[in-house]
């Protein structure tokens, strides 16, 4: 029971002065001594082996000190498949492949180097279907897939473009739709995008003669870079170390192991052990950095006249280009989803991760479930119209419970999707119609967080009662940070101001999986609340000395400790002899560490499993457009998000991580799509890929629901992804509503708005 | 970017020296909002930079009773934005460069750089062409006048001569009972390439029933901006009414000769002067004629 | 051939030799060791790179250092007076308008200079002129709630 009033409240980050007054260290800022800059040539070709790169001219141009080529990566890596090589030496597999890395005194340098490389190829038939890529006989973008090594929950098919396949089969599927009313069969699509995190990937590589490297990195994952890169460069762990920069934004983008590889190799080839930095372009940020999915969505849905959702059959392509990065993670997480938050007693679901010759697809805010939500949310739509139904009554009658069981078997706990969408709906004054060529609509989120994962924190308290909290959990952006220096000061009964949050360093901080999936509150969150506990245990052992009382008789707050019962102001910390020097008292370093131990894993055939994910999020949303039915254009006139987080630690943090999420949300929904020119994206600039401006975000009312998880710190469970996803669908409903024409394809652009118009011979349905 | 000479000018003379010196090698550095990010690509790669802002008087907007307006070719487009004179007679101008690019675009390109960079879509074009604009162009032997819509010559081409440059362009003053709008559609709400820009100036006869003079000017639908010439005829002299700007907007979109680029597709830009047309006369007649409804 | 250049760079003259094509965004981060001006796009399309030039929000990566010779400029480490922020330092915190916070330099700027020119602007004049300021986080409702609630207080 918190006491203190610090969770719950709208403490302000504890890291923007230094962001405000440009003082916070991004990648791209770091300067060492004698650093060189690294350049990086890329393949021009689709798909093509690579014969021969001739490099003799460019490493004699002064003032490049070192060329890496393939020849010097004669293995792969890859977190969840091990399918990549920093430069290619079989083949390359996507324009913009890297085949080449100069390192030299300064970028131009390194630029006129990359003119003075020759790459002889021998083109390959690209494939950039992934519908084409799956059948049998294709051209196959890893030959050798079936060698890779692979995390043993993902299902790469040998001998195919297949990645992986996540399957759920429950109930009987035909059965269900023999048993329905109203059927309905749809496709939908997605296109590739970009995620735009504003500052590029950027990192620095430093070898030192005893054979240890340093990696500044702007990462979500330090600890998946340390191991992945140990094992790479056959180095023992604890000889890799990786510091976080301040990040500039991530969105997924910046999750495993991204542009360090292409810097190491260089790194390990200099006699005189300067470090090399990896600075991308925005060009290379849009045609040769990381993507999410294009996705294909065949659904088909059965439901009863009363209601009842009876069936679903999906089948959902995720094309995750040339090579796997996070793909598989996309699909099982989106697969694991594939209802959305509603009860399916019938479920026959495919979905399958598939290589082409394209730009890497890896993890976006969402990991495949804002693409599911797009294609689920905008089916129930259509199924609640197919039987006479409102579309918020229809959701409400299948929504999840506490107790119900998921697609994928687990007893679902802390579920509150229902008040979601009451709450969304209410708050746009559902079912109240607004008027000629306005509408409202509805889209809902439903997902997992990555289990088993695990965090570990360590909390050090000073002589003067000022704590350091040291957690390998990146502040992108979303104000982790903060929250973890308010979770530290209930626990501990200190004021959130004495409480430094510590930024990652592998040396320093310890053990996380990862800052994704939206799980740093609940795991970390976690971690350092055991932390801080444990401090707290030691800090009244020696107070207990102090006061002489047993340790079970004190408590703290406001940085004061008290005898309990007692009256008077209490004693303050500093005033605690912890005997750093001389004296009474011990060093009090507070360890925590938090995992989920039971976690079972899904059967490969069934996707059933009992345990599968610890915590789901859910959320509604619910928009109101305006389409102007001359041009096609929509109005967004307003944004109700509800969301359920477990638990609210910091409301100002949660605002903003859904006012963000939608703001993203509306240009995916009607803004956003790399446009492709034999498999590569030729929208390479802000100008021609446009995501939203201030003038284009909407008004957005957030709403938090809190549904208590009974393991989450204080009840908490997440809020990192899911305002991302129900907004397409949102805005897809709305414009139906308003003006009776269904876009299945994302972008929704005012022409293909104007032409489904024409189409349908005019005005309002 | 590759080398090249920087020289900043302090006369014109100096600067068609150094023209005539460096011929096809040169180019004139007004804002750079363009000129930059073309070098940066290496679409364009002068040996030399000259840059005029040194150069007194070019960036003045001045007004003058019989000529009219007298816009400096550096006049800054943030200037042209929020100049109470250019926002009181000549608004549409002032319209025009409120929706070019963004508020650190408009505070340092100029309104000559957008003619000279001569972009099919720019956006101060149609608004200049509508309002009878007309360009003067200097050289060492002296100045010759251009009305604007020839001033560009293709897509991304205009029309100075080697050693030439411009130095300002007059706007005369509409004359009265005229009313003017300019639309411009985007997908974006800002920061954003014309998908399709119209620029209407209407002028009516005294008793406000006919149409005196109307002049339609399209953007980002050809391979230069260009006048709706059709559309203006038919208008001319006849009675406004509901049917009649109706099929002025058909023959402005028949007239127009838009492409499919990654933007819009060339059927959807058509439409969209059809609709723009019919949206920027109507307003302006509404405006013009306050309380009339219009049949 | 490097031009020797004289400017006012936050209240202090500096003299520097520079090639002409290094961009004013290069010049105060590499030459001046400015970092706090950020480069997103070098394309002049973000708005990260906004510093103040005379006093009016430009794009850096879109001006030459040779071209500002005589001039001044204002970074974001020019804003605050030692540890003293400015107001909309101050509010921009407040309010919440600061995720990540690679966007927040050239916000802040631009906000300066609008407030400079229009010291109680609408809400639709703040989005107009941040509009160039991208911001993938989202932040753009808190930017204008900190940006207005410092105007409010201009009389």
């Amino acid at each position: 029971m918190e006491s203190s009033g610090i969770i719950g409240s709208s403490v302000p980050r504890i890291d923007a002065v230094e962001k405000v007054t440009g003082r916070a260290v991004y990648g791209p800022d770091l300067k060492l001594p004698g650093m060189l800059y690294a350049k990086v040539l890329r393949s021009p070709l689709p798909h093509a082996r690579v014969l021969n790169v001739d490099t003799g001219r460019a490493e004699r141009l002064p003032g490049v000190k070192a060329v890496a080529t393939g020849k010097d990566c004669l293995s792969r890596y890859g977190l969840v498949i091990q399918d990549q090589s920093p430069y290619a030496f079989d083949k390359v597999r996507y324009i913009g492949d890297p085949v080449a890395g100069v390192a030299a005194i300064d970028a131009d340098t390194a630029e006129e180097a990359l003119k003075l490389i020759r790459v002889d190829y021998e083109e390959l038939p690209p494939v950039f279907d992934p519908i084409q890529a799956m059948e049998p006989g294709s051209q196959l973008v890893h030959e050798d897939l079936e060698s890779y090594w692979c995390v043993p929950i993902f299902f790469p098919k040998a001998g195919t473009n297949i990645c992986n396949h996540f399957k759920i089969r429950k109930g009987d599927v035909e059965e269900g739709f023999r048993r329905s009313d109203f059927i309905t069969e749809n496709t939908f699509t997605t296109p590739m995008i970009q995620h735009c995190h504003l500052e590029p990937h950027a990192c620095i590589a430093k070898f030192e003669p005893s054979g240890k490297v340093t990696i500044w990195s702007s990462t979500q994952h330090p600890y998946s870079v340390r191991r992945e890169m140990a094992r790479f460069l056959n180095l023992p762990i604890n000889r890799v170390r990786v510091i976080v920069t301040c990040v500039g934004g991530g969105f997924g983008a910046k999750v495993l192991v991204k542009v360090e590889p292409l810097g190491l190799i260089l790194a390990s080839k200099l006699k005189n052990f300067q470090p090399v930095m990896v600075l991308l372009t925005r060009e290379e940020e849009f045609f040769a950095s990381v993507v999410r999915h294009p996705t294909l969505t065949t659904i088909k849905t059965g439901v009863r006249k009363d209601g009842t959702l009876m069936a679903l059959q999906t089948r959902m392509i995720f094309d995750t280009g040339a090579y796997a990065d996070a793909g598989p993670v996309v699909s099982r997480s989106s697969g694991m989803a594939i209802t959305g938050p509603y009860r399916v007693p019938n479920i026959q679901s495919d979905s399958i991760s598939v290589y082409t010759n394209k730009p890497i697809a890896g993890a976006f805010r969402g990991f495949g479930v804002p693409q599911l939500s797009w294609a689920m949310d905008s089916t129930m739509d259509i199924l609640a119209e197919g039987i006479g139904m409102d579309p918020v009554e229809f959701r409400l009658k299948n929504a999840l419970e506490e107790g119900d069981i998921s697609a994928t078997g687990q007893v679902l706990h802390s579920v509150g999707i229902k008040e979601c969408i009451r709450k969304a709906a209410d708050a746009i004054e559902w079912p109240q119609k607004p008027g000629e060529y306005r509408g409202k609509g509805i889209g809902t989120l439903y997902k997992m967080t990555q289990t088993p994962s695990s965090s570990s924190a360590f909390v050090k308290m000073s002589e003067d009662g000022s704590v350091e909290v040291l957690c390998s959990t990146v502040d992108i952006g979303q104000g982790s940070n903060t929250v973890f220096a308010q979770i530290a000061a209930e626990e501990l009964g200190v004021e959130v101001k004495s409480v430094q949050v510590v930024s990652p360093d592998t040396n320093m901080t310890p053990f996380d999986h990862g800052t994704a999936s939206s799980r740093s509150t609940f795991h970390m969150g976690n971690a350092v609340k055991l932390a801080a506990a444990d401090a707290k245990k030691q800090l009244f052992e020696v107070a207990a000395g102090f006061f002489e009382v047993r340790p079970e008789d004190l408590e703290s707050r406001g940085g004061r400790i008290f005898v309990k019962g007692s009256k008077g102001p209490g004693t303050p910390i500093s005033g605690i002899p912890m005997g750093i020097t001389y004296g009474k008292g011990k060093p009090i370093i507070g360890r925590g560490t938090f995992s989920v131990p039971d976690a079972t894993p899904l059967d490969q055939e069934t996707g059933q499993g009992a345990y599968p994910s610890i915590f789901w999020l859910y959320g509604a949303q619910c928009a109101e457009v305006e389409v102007d039915p001359e041009t096609g254009k929509v109005e967004i006139l307003r944004i109700t998000a509800a969301h359920d987080l477990g638990r609210v630690i910091n409301p100002l943090n949660c605002e903003q991580q859904v006012e963000g999420a939608v703001v993203t949300g509306t240009g995916i929904a009607l803004l956003e799509e790399l446009v492709l020119q034999n498999g590569t994206p030729v929208n390479r600039n802000f100008r021609d890929y446009r995501i939203p401006t201030a003038m284009d975000a909407p008004e957005v009312t957030s709403i938090f629901v809190e549904a208590n998880h009974k393991d989450g710190p204080f009840g908490a469970k997440g809020v990192g992804e899911p305002a991302l996803a129900p907004t397409a669908p949102a805005i897809g409903n709305a414009i139906y509503n308003a003006v009776g024409v269904r876009i299945k394809d994302l972008p929704i652009t005012p022409e293909k708005i104007l032409k489904a118009l024409k189409e349908k011979g005019g005005r309002k349905k | 970017m590759k080398n090249f000479e920087y020289r900043k000018v302090s006369t014109l003379e100096e600067a068609f020296h150094l023209l005539e010196m460096h011929g096809e090698g040169a180019s004139i550095l007004a804002g750079g909002t363009d000129l930059l990010v073309k070098m940066r690509h290496e679409t364009l790669d002068p040996e030399i930079l000259i840059d005029l802002k040194g150069v007194p008087g070019l960036d003045e907007i001045r007004y003058e009773a019989p000529t009219g307006l007298r816009l400096g070719a550096l006049t800054l487009i943030h200037a042209l934005e929020t100049s109470p004179l250019v926002k009181e007679k000549f608004g549409i101008v002032s319209q025009a460069a409120s929706s070019l690019g963004s508020y650190q675009t408009r505070c340092r390109a100029t309104l000559g750089g957008n003619l000279c960079n001569a972009s099919p879509a720019a956006d101060m074009v149609p608004a200049l062409i509508s309002l009878g604009a007309k360009a003067k162009l200097s050289c060492k032997s002296g100045d010759r006048f251009l009305p604007l819509e020839d001033f560009f010559s293709g897509p991304g081409r205009n029309s100075l001569r080697p050693g030439e440059i411009l130095i300002d362009i007059q706007v005369p003053d509409p004359s009265a009972l005229t009313g003017f709008h300019y639309t411009k559609h985007s997908i974006r709400k800002a920061m954003d390439l014309a998908v399709a820009g119209v620029a209407v100036v209407l002028s009516l006869d005294p008793g406000k029933d006919r149409c005196s003079d109307a002049k339609i000017a399209l953007g980002a639908v050809g391979p230069v901006p260009m006048r709706a010439l059709g559309a203006e005829n038919f208008l001319r002299g006849e009675k406004l009414g509901e049917k009649m700007i109706a099929q002025a907007a058909l023959l402005s979109s028949e007239e127009a000769q838009p492409i499919t680029d990654i933007r819009a597709s060339s059927e959807y830009r058509r439409e969209m002067i059809r609709v723009l047309t019919y949206r920027a006369l109507k307003k302006v007649l509404e405006n013009l004629r306050p309380g009339r409804t219009i049949q | 051939m490097k031009h020797p250049i004289r400017l006012s760079v936050n209240g202090e003259s500096c003299e520097f030799p520079v090639e002409p094509k290094k961009t004013l965004l290069d010049f105060l981060r590499e030459d001046l060791g400015l970092t706090g001006t950020k480069k997103g796009c070098d394309n002049g399309e973000c708005g990260a790179c906004t510093v103040l030039l005379n006093g009016r929000p430009v794009n850096a990566c879109l001006v030459l250092a040779v071209e500002t010779d005589g001039q001044e400029v204002l970074t974001i480490e020019g804003l605050a007076d030692g540890p003293r922020l400015h107001p909309l330092q101050q509010a921009f915190i407040q309010q919440g308008a600061v995720q990540c916070g690679y966007c927040s330099p050239g916000m802040i700027l631009t906000a300066k200079a609008l407030l400079d020119e229009n010291p109680r602007p609408t809400e639709m004049e703040v989005k107009k002129a941040i509009a160039g300021n991208l911001c993938r986080c989202g932040t753009y409702s808190k930017v204008v709630k900190a940006v207005l609630s410092v105007a409010k207080k201009n009389i």
